[in-house]
């Protein structure tokens, strides 16, 4: 079977792959760059309750609905950040779970957005091609900005901090841009959840959502730009083509994360330049010679002691 | 505008609620302030063990057997999430922004794990204690009914709280945790040994859910796999209000989410207590981000 008769017969789960991917982006671009939060479902929510409810009430099309979706959660995520931009480390991490969780039962309450059945029927259709076409344009926009001066900047931070700010970095505007970029890209995930399936609810932001988002971020790899992008599709075959093991299949996600946390600690997609190094190691060290010196698993290169 | 009746009896509950909560809570708080972990799986040690106490009973096994052998296993899962969850992840250092989160991504794992074996082996159905299983006395004070349960709850969890703080502070095995909270490095080359007191503090967090998940189900006479995501929801919302200065910061934190919830759930109806929960959060993030008897620590 041709992968093109794959993808056409399986359309649903290339949504979901799609939205995954997306939200794993969304995750992935604070995660990588150093600042630990997970509050990403919330603008997903937002995103998505605003596309829906614009698509219900109103006559727009898509790309306005879109762009005002997202302009809408960016510009909420700038009322959070100096509320949780003060917090640094885990607290942070610990800060942004408690919102998610309590904004979903949160959403629960509000009858406007539909209460806990969320909004549905939402007269808007996007194909799963669409989707991974925004996949796409989110993953194009993450390495080009990795390898822009600001995502050089999002390094330093990351790595030195103090170094960072000696050169007249403002930590908090950096901090500020990252969580923006990781809310809109949020919203997208939002959106194209809303407008593939017709229907955006609770369920579709809760913490089990970031948990799983997280996973496919870890399984992925923080070190690399693709990442996301194979967590979430190793994750998401695994998952379908698993089935048959039914309910021991949350038991197999959480010993599969606990290997790849153990073992490959970057992720798989570290193991490539991991494999590489080894690799140029043996070739390269003459027998007899002193110790070599290595990054443990993040597939930096080994340096020699001589 | 509820009687004074009402909000006397309110009282009662909210007291053996945030009892509750708070052993929850100071469970999770010495992992999140000694080892600098979030632990994601500690809210499914909670749900293993109210479940597996209910369950024992309801195999004919005496309440206070089924209590011994709920702490037994309570003590096992945290011996394991401390070797297959914490040591492996140690020597690797996967830093973001100076957190580790190897750990918080490997408990969460433990926690997956866990759940998946409660699914398969009880089944997600509630399960209730039998009627007989345990007579509960009514005490009556005016008009105000208190239950044996309640108070059992209540002082063991004053005890057992109490009971930490003094052995925090006053034993060596105490000082040894405090020190590694302080400076790990440190306290390893002055001899203490970090590996055997961390792996003591698992186990005494882990214990800590397991008595609160007892608690829980002898409370509610029930036991239900959907008790975790609550409570573990609730117990980072009371790190969050209370901060990582200490446990009495744990239990004040506790009794404060306790009387949020019972008092909106009495004043505003029951669907409003997250939304009052969330205000209370967002409050407290923004006059006194880190807790409200929280440290600001170097590494947090």
């Amino acid at each position: 079977m041709n992968p093109f008769t794959f993808i056409a017969n399986n359309s649903a789960l290339f949504g979901v792959l799609g939205v995954n991917t997306i939200l794993a982006y969304a995750v992935y671009v604070p995660l990588s760059m150093g600042q630990f939060q997970v509050a990403q479902p919330v603008f997903c929510a937002i995103g998505g309750y605003a596309a829906g409810y614009m698509a219900i009430h109103t006559d727009l099309s898509f790309l306005p609905m879109l762009v005002i979706a997202v302009v809408l959660t960016s510009a909420v995520s700038l009322v959070f950040t100096p509320m949780l931009l003060r917090l640094s480390g885990l607290f942070l991490g610990l800060a942004s779970f408690v919102l998610v969780g309590l904004a979903a039962a949160v959403a629960i309450n509000l009858n406007f957005i539909g209460g806990a059945l969320g909004l549905y029927s939402i007269p808007v259709y996007i194909s799963s091609k669409v989707i991974w076409i925004m996949a796409v344009v989110v993953i194009a926009v993450v390495v080009v900005i990795r390898r822009s001066r600001f995502g050089l900047a999002m390094r330093v931070l990351r790595d030195d901090p103090i170094a960072a700010q000696g050169t007249g970095l403002s930590a908090f505007r950096v901090n500020v841009y990252v969580f923006g970029l990781s809310a809109a890209i949020a919203a997208l995930a939002g959106i194209a959840q809303a407008y593939r399936f017709h229907a955006i609810g609770p369920d579709e932001f809760d913490l089990s959502v970031i948990l799983a988002a997280l996973t496919y971020v870890i399984v992925g790899g923080l070190n690399n730009a693709a990442g996301p992008l194979i967590g979430s599709l190793v994750i998401g075959f695994l998952t379908n083509e698993l089935g048959f093991l039914q309910n021991w299949q949350t038991a197999f996600n959480g010993a599969f994360l606990l290997v790849v946390v153990v073992f490959f600690p970057g992720g798989l997609t570290a193991i490539p330049g991991a494999v590489r190094t080894r690799l140029r190691e043996r070739r390269t060290t003459p027998p007899g010679s002193p110790v070599v010196l290595q990054a443990a698993g993040s597939g930096a290169p080994a340096e020699r002691v001589s | 505008m509820p009687g004074l009746d009402t909000v006397l009896q309110q009282l009662v509950y909210t007291i053996a609620l945030a009892a509750a909560y708070g052993l929850f809570a100071a469970g999770f708080l010495l992992i999140f302030g000694v080892l600098d972990v979030l632990n994601l799986g500690y809210a499914f040690v909670f749900m293993i063990c109210a479940i597996m106490c209910v369950w024992l009973t309801l195999q004919g096994i005496p309440l206070w057997a089924s209590i011994l052998m709920t702490i037994a296993v309570g003590v096992t899962l945290g011996m394991l999430t401390d070797v297959l969850a914490y040591r492996p992840i140690l020597r690797l250092k996967s830093l973001i922004g100076g957190v580790n989160f190897g750990p918080v991504v490997s408990t969460l794992a433990m926690g997956q794990i866990i759940a998946a074996v409660t699914q398969n082996w009880f089944g997600t159905n509630l399960i209730s204690f039998q009627v007989t299983e345990f007579p509960t006395k009514l005490y009556t004070i005016g008009s105000i009914t208190i239950t044996s349960v309640q108070i059992v709850v209540v002082v063991a969890a004053a005890v057992l709280l109490f009971g930490l703080k003094l052995v925090l502070s006053r034993t060596s095995f105490g000082t040894s945790v405090r020190a590694i909270s302080q400076n790990r490095s440190m306290a390893e080359s002055l001899g203490i040994n970090t590996t055997r007191v961390v792996a003591g503090v698992w186990v005494l967090s882990s214990t800590l859910a397991a008595i609160a998940g007892i608690c829980i189900a002898i409370m509610n006479r029930a036991a239900d796999p959907t008790i975790g995501t609550n409570y573990e929801l609730k117990g980072f919302i009371i790190v969050v209000i209370g901060g990582l200065g200490s446990v009495g910061g744990a239990v004040l934190a506790a009794v404060i989410v306790a009387v949020l919830e019972t008092a909106s759930a009495l004043y505003l109806g029951g669907q409003y207590s997250d939304v009052v929960t969330l205000g209370a959060v967002i409050v407290i993030l923004a006059i006194r981000p880190f807790g409200l008897l929280g440290v600001r620590r170097r590494t947090v």
